[in-house]
């Protein structure tokens, strides 16, 4: 088995060789991985990597706290009108996905992914502990525990699996506590071109000046490892994404998704982010124009990974009050609706929270948000939910 | 004791001083050339903490720093979208320039600590022109996070609750009677002043404040208004008069009353102190017994030039551990390298600390930025060295770095570092010229962290 401080050595031995040419030459698939843009030849590993296992996950975490009430709508629920006052939907204008709910007006292709058995509701989705605080709220789902929050559940499953960058990354920055482990991190890229700048004898001596942890504190040694890490991800990443524009929407960044997802990385796993659904005021309009990039993005995205077995899981660290407040906005609120579009087994899931029985005003939480973690860690990434989550995790949904 | 041995441990004494002042100077002041540190620390350490810590006197060199203009808001037709469009491209233009304004006096500022100061109540009240739209307002917000920040706390969140800007940024002139919105009201007891009580499974018997205590101060915050003059103004018609319970105190409570009570709250002292303290020494908790030792003077007077002072001069902040506790940010990181180098930010500079993820005047969210290990992912490293290379570009000279075997003292000193490791001493005597001997220092894990 490989560790990254093999890996560290191997690549500065083949820098310090100056044979990075010609190991260049010696990647399995004979593609481009070993240049950059400008034809250079990258100093870093080219070893076999496994090959890719079925499943591949993209976590969309939408920050601030998505209104589920007016995501996935009660529309035959009397009580939702009657709660929701002037921001209640009209269940006209709503596309209905039986059992009572309707997807918010904007949502016109996943109601075509519902349509098409390629999308799964599932509703009444928090944790006990919901305190209605943006950060601690983030964290707990992120962390996947509520006990400590030094480490998210993606970082945790890095952990458990290997020593690859690749392995999951980040489109975008700085780095969520979703994505970092106790000893790995997930690789972080760009949302534009990818470029290195400098030249190949610089390069050289970075990864070597990255490689060895020797009379160094532990945090700069986690700043020579992203450094090094840089290298791997580099390597296989920066000429998908050479000629690139920046991106600034969500479409954008999910297309970079389904570019690196059509290059056949060796990435299991990737995480986007919009932020922007912290709706106190004039929710209408803008909740209304975030799901619309929802929609059209995750829509464009699944049509560009046709053909994969990719699951998309849209969530967010709480839904919003019940009752709407009079800014023509809602409050932070309890719990929430979490999405999942592509390969799923379609329809509704959990308990969907009663109207008549809040608490404090809020949804009730019916679905422990790690049996949704722990599903797509079981059925799309293939690892006991227990290895990642602990063993006092609820038994995880089959949502896949 | 020989007199050899004396000048040996004299020598030695004045090494730690200079190591002293060179942590002192990298975390209060972002960083500064080797002569400065070195007429700092030929005073002492208390002296130099003294200086930096003298945030009365007026700072001509980062006022001579032009800042933005702001053309007049004239509010656009919503029919005619030429003016909307030419409006959308001035909030645009004007936001680009303030950002790279407040970047340009952080490195032309002779009392850095008090750009830095500035910078962390940015950080801690967080506002983002992403929401409030109109650069002039966040110019204001700033001038007032300047001129109150060294002062009583209480006096700056009594401020920061008629920010303007912040009326707007959690919706606050949206909060009238009947019509309660605790946008404002709940990250003003989470967030500015008393916290959560930590994490962990009891942090709710912990938890300074409760869901009545959210509903009730926002009730108090009612009628807080946008006036004619671009000031918070109360409207007495749109302010419940009625009697609330805010954290144990009752009546016809309103801004005034709420301020007093949140920042008198036991749990706030510990809460800001670890907050400061964490971004200036090392991470560390309310519970922590620096913090809580802190925040017992802090209680006392609430004055934050007082608590900087004591931060700066607590035995904690020079030990070992706290000298290798945090990651430079990216606003330290490229206003330092500014400093310390003499290389003026541009909007190059500015379209890298977008690349890191940090420019001023736009946090990610009311907490705030993240700390630390959120700073190091592969995409930060890559951004990192072509900041680096760009900067090592503009000065980089033999002159500069010395010859390739003296290198890595040469850098260490320029550079306010204690020493590189053996890796990155190797890498610098093996760069083939000053260029790249600067860029690797620059990007070195030794310099990163701060």
């Amino acid at each position: 088995m490989t560790t990254p401080l093999d890996r560290r050595r191997f690549l500065q031995g083949a820098a310090a060789l100056g044979a990075a040419a010609a190991l260049g030459a010696c990647t399995t698939d004979g593609d481009d991985r070993g240049s950059r843009p400008g034809g250079q030849v990258t100093p870093t590993t080219t070893a076999p990597r496994a090959p890719r296992a079925e499943g591949i996950l993209v976590l969309l975490t939408l920050y601030g706290g998505n209104d589920a009430l007016n995501t996935v709508v009660p529309v035959e629920d009397p009580r939702y009108r009657a709660l929701r006052g002037a921001l209640a939907l009209d269940p006209a204008a709503t596309h209905d996905v039986g059992e009572g709910f309707a997807l918010h007006p904007a949502l016109e292709r996943t109601k075509a992914l519902w349509d098409d058995d390629r999308l799964a509701i599932v509703h009444g989705v928090g944790f006990d502990g919901l305190d209605r605080s943006h950060f601690h709220c983030m964290d707990v789902w992120q962390a996947g525990r509520t006990d400590d929050l030094t480490t998210g559940w993606m970082g945790r499953w890095l952990d458990a699996v290997g020593t690859d960058p690749l392995d999951a990354l980040v489109v975008g920055h700085p780095l969520p506590l979703l994505a970092r482990g106790r000893r790995r991190s997930a690789g972080a890229i760009p949302a534009g071109p990818f470029e290195l700048g400098g030249g190949d004898a610089l390069h050289d001596l970075v990864a070597r000046m990255s490689g060895d942890s020797l009379g160094r504190s532990a945090l700069a040694d986690a700043v020579a490892r992203s450094t090094s890490d840089l290298y791997d991800v580099a390597a296989t990443v920066s000429p998908h994404l050479a000629d690139r524009q920046p991106a600034t929407t969500l479409a954008g960044r999910l297309a970079i998704v389904a570019d690196l997802i059509a290059a056949d990385l060796p990435t299991r796993a990737y995480a986007v982010e919009l932020r922007g659904f912290d709706t106190h005021a004039s929710q209408a309009e803008v909740h209304h124009g975030l799901l619309a990039e929802v929609d059209g993005a995750l829509g464009t995205f699944l049509d560009l990974v046709a053909g994969e077995r990719v699951t998309v899981v849209v969530s967010s660290e709480f839904g919003r009050r019940v009752a709407a407040n009079d800014s023509g906005g809602t409050d932070h609120g309890g719990a929430g609706t979490v999405l999942l579009a592509g390969t799923v087994r379609a329809g509704h899931h959990g308990d969907p929270p009663p109207l008549d029985d809040l608490v404090a005003g809020d949804l009730r939480t019916t679905v422990d948000h790690r049996s949704v973690h722990g599903a797509v860690l079981e059925d799309v990434l293939g690892i006991a939910s227990a290895d990642v989550l602990g063993s006092d995790a609820p038994e995880p949904l089959r949502l896949v | 004791m020989d007199g050899a041995e004396v000048a040996t441990r004299r020598s030695r004494a004045l090494a730690d001083t200079r190591s002293a002042v060179a942590h002192l100077v990298r975390r209060a002041a972002f960083g500064a050339p080797p002569e400065e540190i070195d007429a700092l620390a030929a005073a002492g350490y208390e002296a130099a903490v003294e200086t930096l810590c003298d945030l009365a006197r007026p700072d001509p060199a980062a006022d001579a720093v032009p800042p933005p203009t702001f053309a007049p808001a004239t509010p656009a037709a919503a029919d005619d979208p030429v003016a909307r469009q030419e409006r959308a491209r001035r909030v645009a233009t004007e936001r680009r320039a303030l950002q790279l304004w407040w970047v340009r006096r952080m490195v032309a500022a002779d009392r850095p600590t008090h750009e830095k100061l500035t910078f962390l109540w940015h950080d801690h009240f967080a506002t983002s022109i992403d929401k409030v739209r109109g650069a002039e307002r966040m110019h204001r917000q700033h001038r007032t996070l300047h001129d109150l920040g060294p002062g009583p706390f209480d006096r700056l969140v009594h401020a920061m609750a008629r920010d303007p800007a912040m009326l707007v940024w959690l919706d606050g002139r949206d909060n009238r009677a009947g019509a309660p919105n605790e946008n404002f009201a709940r990250e003003l007891l989470e967030l500015f002043t008393l916290g959560t009580g930590g994490h962990g499974h009891d942090r709710h018997d912990r938890q300074p404040y409760t869901e009545a205590d959210v509903a009730d101060a926002a009730r108090a915050l009612t009628g807080w208004a946008i006036g004619p003059g671009d000031e918070g103004v109360l409207d007495p018609g749109r302010h419940d008069h009625g009697t609330k319970t805010v954290l144990g105190t009752t009546g016809a409570l309103g801004l005034d009353e709420v301020v007093a009570a949140a920042t008198r709250h036991p749990a706030c002292a510990p809460h800001v102190v670890a907050r400061i303290w964490s971004r200036l020494a090392r991470p560390a908790g309310p519970d922590d017994p620096v913090v809580q030792e802190l925040a017992d003077g802090f209680a006392r007077d609430l004055d934050a030039t007082s608590l900087l002072r004591r931060i700066l001069l607590h035995p904690d902040f020079l030990a070992p551990a706290t000298r290798a506790a945090l990651v430079k940010t990216p606003v330290d990181l490229v206003v330092g390298t500014a400093r310390t180098l003499g290389t003026t930010p541009d909007e190059t500079t500015m379209t890298l600390l977008v690349g890191l993820g940090q420019v001023p005047f736009a946090p990610p969210d009311v907490a705030g930025w993240p700390a630390n290990e959120a700073w190091l992912s592969t995409e930060t490293a890559r951004v990192r060295l072509r900041l680096a290379a760009s900067v090592s570009a503009q000065v980089a000279s033999e002159e500069l770095v010395g010859p390739p075997a003296e290198r890595p003292t040469t850098l260490a000193r320029l550079l306010g570092i204690d020493r590189f490791g053996p890796a990155s001493a190797a890498a610098l005597r093996a760069a083939p010229g000053p260029r790249a001997a600067l860029t690797l220092a620059l990007a070195s894990p030794e310099h990163v962290v701060a």
